[in-house]
């Protein structure tokens, strides 16, 4: 059953999540709502990015998401962000003593592939999608060579192959930004 | 140079190496964007490691492994193509390779009148014995290559 079965549509065309209060989009509530589909088995919404309404309706959902007719895969990519970003928050913990443990024994390593074979930074990968704003943010505020972690949790690659480190770390980073996983304050 | 990781004490960089436990030597900020190779040839810009991808640079022309024999032909390009007793101290500049087997681990240089080695993501460290940084993580010191001087004419 999902959380979230009922739409209503207004004059403004907004939608309304059952738990919201009645005529009112408050960011908190919504925000809140966001977190609990997607941390609910129920997350129907959050998994599926791509679910287009039959009836057009056009949704602005969040201050940062205001959207016009193409918007649905937008409001869907950042529900599915919210949604990345809130599970991540439940393995922030787990995330950081596994860092702790990667960096402490493999920081005299000289090859990037022994150090990437660590049992850590394999269960970082095995942490998937929820893994990726953590591994922005120590790249950010902690870079190592995480990048081989993120092409894996995110199926991307926005580096180019003569990047170095640094440019690689940006790269990354400008990534995160545009994806929504972090803000653009990381220069 | 680079983004400063963060900054070991000595005895965190002692568990690892040691033999360096007493020894008067220096510790850098550590930087992930250059390793041991690419400290010893002079390159503080890139992680110098194959096969070449975002990252990790490796030399246009050689093979993408990490033997000896490959190394030697890299560093051959940069002028050190002389192997020395690795107990003797160089009368120029040196690159010594420590490995396990037939593959490279680490590098250390000699110039300027001593030795110094960059740890992984880690500091670089000045003023050692380029015997204090073999052992359980390095192996052992395979060769060691001199950079014969120029003859001005």
């Amino acid at each position: 059953m999902p959380i979230i079965n009922d739409k209503e549509r207004s004059a403004d065309k907004l939608l309304w999540f059952p738990q919201c209060e009645a005529n009112k989009v408050a960011t908190e509530e919504l925000l809140w709502n966001l977190r609990h589909a997607a941390l609910s088995e129920n997350d129907w919404f959050a998994s599926s990015p791509a679910r287009p309404w039959d009836d057009g309706t056009i949704f602005v959902a969040m201050d940062e998401c205001v959207i016009g007719e193409h918007g649905v895969v937008d409001l869907c990519h950042s529900v599915r962000t919210s949604s990345i970003i809130a599970k991540s928050e439940l393995l922030r913990v787990e995330f950081e003593a596994l860092e702790k443990k990667w960096k402490r024994e493999t920081r005299h390593l000289s090859l990037v592939s022994k150090k990437i074979a660590h049992p850590s930074y394999l269960r970082i990968i095995g942490m998937g999608e929820p893994a990726i704003p953590l591994l922005l943010e120590s790249l950010r505020d902690r870079p190592s060579h995480w990048f081989a972690a993120l092409q894996a949790v995110a199926n991307a690659d926005p580096c180019r192959i003569d990047a170095t480190p640094a440019d690689a770390r940006i790269a990354w980073l400008e990534w995160g930004a545009s994806n929504g996983y972090i803000d653009r304050t990381y220069v | 140079m680079g983004i400063s990781t963060g900054h070991m004490s000595k005895a965190e960089v002692e568990i690892d190496f040691p033999a360096l436990m007493g020894k008067h030597y220096y510790l850098s900020a550590e930087d992930f964007n250059y390793n041991c190779l690419a400290y010893a040839v002079g390159d503080l810009s890139n992680w110098w490691e194959p096969p070449k991808q975002a990252g990790r640079y490796w030399p246009d022309g050689f093979p993408p492994d990490t033997t000896i024999r490959t190394v030697e032909s890299i560093v051959a390009v940069f002028g050190f193509t002389v192997e020395i007793d690795p107990m003797s101290v160089p009368d120029t500049e040196a690159i010594a390779i420590y490995a396990d087997g037939n593959d490279w681990t680490h590098f250390a240089r000699f110039s300027n009148g001593h030795w110094s080695s960059k740890l992984g993501e880690g500091h670089d460290v000045e003023n050692i014995d380029i015997a204090d940084l073999e052992g359980a993580m390095y192996g052992k010191i395979a060769k060691v290559l001199s950079r014969p001087k120029r003859i001005e004419q």
